[in-house]
C-alpha cells in the first residue's frame, strides 16, 4: 500500500505531462485549420498568387487540405516524427532547419538573461525585504512601473538611445556582417552585439521576480527563527544567506517556471527589435510575410518548450521536497 | 456615490494621480473626434513637415497629421483595452465560478486547460491567432480575451473555493441550492477582486495590442499607437534632425502613461 502511494504521484505526473504534450501537438495541428481565414482558404486566396507554384505544391502536400480531418492529423504526426515542420514560403527552406538554426541565438540570449535576471532579482528583493523601516517599499513602485512596460518598447527605446543616438553599442544583428566564426575577433564581436539586447532583457525580467522575492522575504522575516538569529547577534549577511534566501527559494522556484517561459517570450520581442537572428526575428518575418508553416513551427516549438520547462521545474520541486521529507527521520 | 469618493480619498496620493491620468485618457478618447484637427485618413498634407501651428506634431512621410493620428489612437487603444479587459476578467471569473461551484469533472477539465494555457507563451499564441484570422480589431480583441483569462481564473478559483465554504453560502445552498442565488450572494465578495483584475487585464490588453500592432498584425486601417510607433521606427531618417521628437516620442509617451498608470493603480492588490 505504502509503495503504491510512493510511485503513483510520479507516474501521474508523467501521464499528465504526456497528455499536455498531446494537447499541444493537437492544438498546433488544429488551430491553423479552425480559425477563419486559415491556410486552407489561403490556398485559394489572393496571397497565393505571389507564391511560386513549387512552394505552393509543397504547402499542399504538407497540409493536404483535401484529406479527411483524421488523416490530416495522422499525416501531421508522421511528419513530426520525421522532424518535418513544413516548408517556409519566405526563406524557401524547410521550417525545421530554419528554427534549429535560430535556436542557438535565442538560447545565447535567453539563458544568460534568465540567470542574470533571476540572481539580480532575488538579491534586490531580499535586500528590499530586509531593509529597516520598510524602506524597501519605495523601490516597489519603480519596479511595478518597469514591469508594465511592454518588452518590445523597452528594446526600441534602448536601441534608439544607445544604439543610434549615443552609438555605444551596435544597434542590430548578432555580429558585424562579413565576420565569420573563424575570424579572430569573432567572440568579442558576438559579445558586443549581445550586450545591449541582454541588458534590455534583464531589465524587463527583473521586476516580477524581485517583487515576488520581496513579498516572500517579508513573510519569512516575521518568522521567529529570523528574529531569534538577530537576537543571537548573527551577522546580517549570514541571516540573509542562511535564514532568508534558503527559505524563500522553494517558493521562488515554483514561480520560476512561469518566469522562464516569459523570458523566452520576452527574448523573442527583444530579438525582433534588434534584428537578432534568433526565433524572434524569424517570428517577425513569419508574421509580416504571412509565412504560415514557419509560424506554426515557431508556435509548436515554443509551446513544447513551455511544457518541458514546467515539467523540469515541477520535478525539481518534487525531489526537493521529497528529500527534505526523507531526511527528517534519520537526523 | 459618496462612498466612492470616500474610498478614493483614502487611496495613497500616487494612486489618486493614476486615477486622474486614466480619467484624462478616457476623456480624450471620448472627445477625440471633436478635438481632432483633421481626419485620421486624410493624407493630403505636405509630408514630413516639422511641428507648426497648423500641424501641432508635424506630419508623417505619407502626409498624415500626426497629432490627429495620436488622438485617434486614444480611441482605439482605450476602447480596445476596456473591452478586452472587461471580457477577459469576466470570462475568467465566470469560469472560476463554474469550476468552484460544480467541482468534479468540470473543475478538473477547466483546471487542465488553465494549466495548459499557463505553460504556453500567451503572447505567441495570441499572435498566431491574430495572424491567421481576418485582420480586424474584433478578432484581435477576441484573440486577446481567449488567451488571457487564465491567471484571473486561477486566482479567482482559489478565492471562490474559500468563499463557497463559508456559512452564508452553505446556508443558501441548504435552502435552495440554486447557482444564481449563490452567484448573487458572492457578488459583493468578488467585486473588489474582479475590479482589480479588470484594471490588470486592461493593462495587459494595451501591452498585447501594441505589441501586435508593432509586428504588423491586426486591422491595417486602425491606426493604433503601436502602428504609429512602428511607422516611426520604420522611417529611415528618424534620427536625423529631431524628427523622432514629434514622430516617435508622443505615441511612446501615450502608451507608457497608460500602462504605468493602470499597473500602479492596482499595485499590491492582486
Amino acid at each position: 500500500m505504502a509503495r503504491r502511494v510512493a510511485i503513483s504521484p510520479a507516474l501521474r505526473n508523467i501521464t499528465r505531462y504526456f497528455v499536455y504534450l498531446l494537447a499541444i501537438i493537437f492544438i498546433s495541428f488544429a488551430l491553423p485549420r479552425l480559425i477563419p481565414g486559415n491556410p486552407l482558404s489561403f490556398m485559394a486566396g489572393d496571397y497565393a498568387k505571389d507564391v511560386p507554384s513549387s512552394v505552393l505544391q509543397q504547402f499542399g502536400a504538407y497540409y493536404a487540405p483535401d484529406l479527411p480531418f483524421t488523416q490530416q492529423f495522422i499525416l501531421y504526426l508522421r511528419n513530426l516524427g520525421k522532424l518535418d515542420l513544413g516548408y517556409s514560403f519566405y526563406y524557401k527552406a524547410p521550417v525545421a532547419e530554419r528554427i534549429f538554426g535560430a535556436l542557438k541565438w535565442t538560447l545565447l540570449l535567453s539563458l544568460p538573461g534568465l540567470l542574470i535576471s533571476t540572481g539580480l532579482a532575488i538579491w534586490i528583493g531580499v535586500r528590499m525585504g530586509l531593509a529597516a523601516n520598510d524602506r524597501g517599499a519605495t523601490l516597489l513602485l519603480p519596479l511595478l512601473a518597469t514591469q508594465a512596460v511592454p518588452t518590445f518598447l523597452m528594446a526600441a527605446l534602448a536601441q534608439v538611445l544607445f544604439g543610434y543616438k549615443l552609438r555605444l553599442f551596435p544597434a542590430s544583428g548578432a555580429c558585424t556582417p562579413g565576420i565569420t566564426a573563424s575570424s579572430p575577433g569573432y567572440a568579442l564581436d558576438v559579445l558586443k552585439h549581445l550586450l545591449l539586447p541582454l541588458i534590455v532583457l534583464v531589465i524587463s525580467e527583473v521586476p516580477s521576480t524581485a517583487i515576488l522575492s520581496y513579498n516572500s522575504t517579508l513573510r519569512v522575516r516575521k518568522e521567529q527563527y529570523v528574529s531569534f538569529a538577530k537576537y543571537l547577534g548573527i551577522s546580517e549577511d549570514d541571516v540573509r544567506q542562511q535564514f532568508v534566501i534558503k527559505n524563500i527559494l522553494p517558493e521562488i522556484l515554483g514561480k520560476l517556471s512561469m518566469q522562464t517561459i516569459l523570458c523566452v517570450t520576452g527574448s523573442l520581442f527583444v530579438e525582433a527589435v534588434f534584428s537578432y537572428p534568433g526565433l524572434g526575428t524569424l517570428l517577425k518575418q513569419a508574421t509580416s510575410y504571412r509565412d504560415y508553416p514557419l509560424m506554426q513551427g515557431i508556435l509548436l516549438v515554443s509551446c513544447l518548450y513551455g511544457v518541458c520547462i514546467s515539467a523540469i521545474f515541477e520535478s525539481i520541486l518534487n525531489t526537493h521536497t521529497r528529500t527534505d521529507y526523507r531526511r527528517k527521520p534519520n537526523e | 456615490m459618496s462612498d466612492l469618493w470616500a474610498k478614493i480619498g483614502k487611496l495613497p496620493p500616487y494612486k489618486r494621480l493614476c486615477l486622474l491620468v486614466l480619467a484624462a485618457y478616457l476623456a480624450i478618447a471620448l472627445l477625440a473626434p471633436a478635438v481632432m484637427p483633421y481626419s485620421a485618413r486624410d493624407f493630403s498634407h505636405p509630408p514630413l513637415v516639422p511641428p507648426s501651428s497648423k500641424h501641432l506634431l508635424g506630419t508623417d512621410e505619407l502626409g498624415h497629421d500626426i497629432f490627429s493620428l495620436l488622438l485617434n489612437g486614444f480611441r482605439f487603444t482605450v476602447f480596445t483595452a476596456l473591452i478586452a479587459g472587461f471580457l477577459s476578467a469576466t470570462l475568467g471569473t465566470a469560469l472560476a465560478f463554474i469550476s468552484a461551484y460544480c467541482g468534479g469533472a468540470i473543475d478538473t477539465a477547466l483546471h487542465f486547460f488553465a494549466s495548459l494555457f499557463l505553460m504556453v507563451p500567451e503572447l505567441i499564441v495570441i499572435m498566431f491567432i491574430a495572424v491567421f484570422a481576418r485582420p480586424n480589431l474584433k478578432n484581435t480583441i477576441l484573440a486577446i480575451v481567449f488567451f488571457s483569462w487564465v491567471r484571473v481564473y486561477q486566482i479567482m478559483r482559489a478565492k471562490l473555493q474559500d468563499c463557497l465554504g463559508n456559512n452564508r453560502v452553505v446556508y443558501i445552498l441548504s435552502l435552495k441550492g440554486n447557482i444564481l442565488d449563490v452567484a448573487r450572494a458572492l457578488f459583493l465578495d468578488i467585486l473588489p477582486i474582479w475590479s482589480s483584475f479588470f484594471v490588470l487585464q486592461c493593462n495587459k490588453a494595451v501591452m498585447y495590442e501594441t505589441t501586435l500592432a508593432y509586428f504588423g498584425i491586426g486591422d491595417p486601417l486602425a491606426k493604433t499607437w503601436g502602428k504609429l510607433i512602428k511607422a516611426a521606427m520604420d522611417y529611415p531618417n528618424l534620427y536625423y534632425d529631431a524628427v523622432f521628437l514629434w514622430y516617435l516620442v508622443p505615441p511612446l509617451v501615450a502608451v507608457l502613461g497608460l500602462v504605468v498608470s493602470l499597473a500602479l493603480l492596482v499595485s499590491g492588490e492582486v
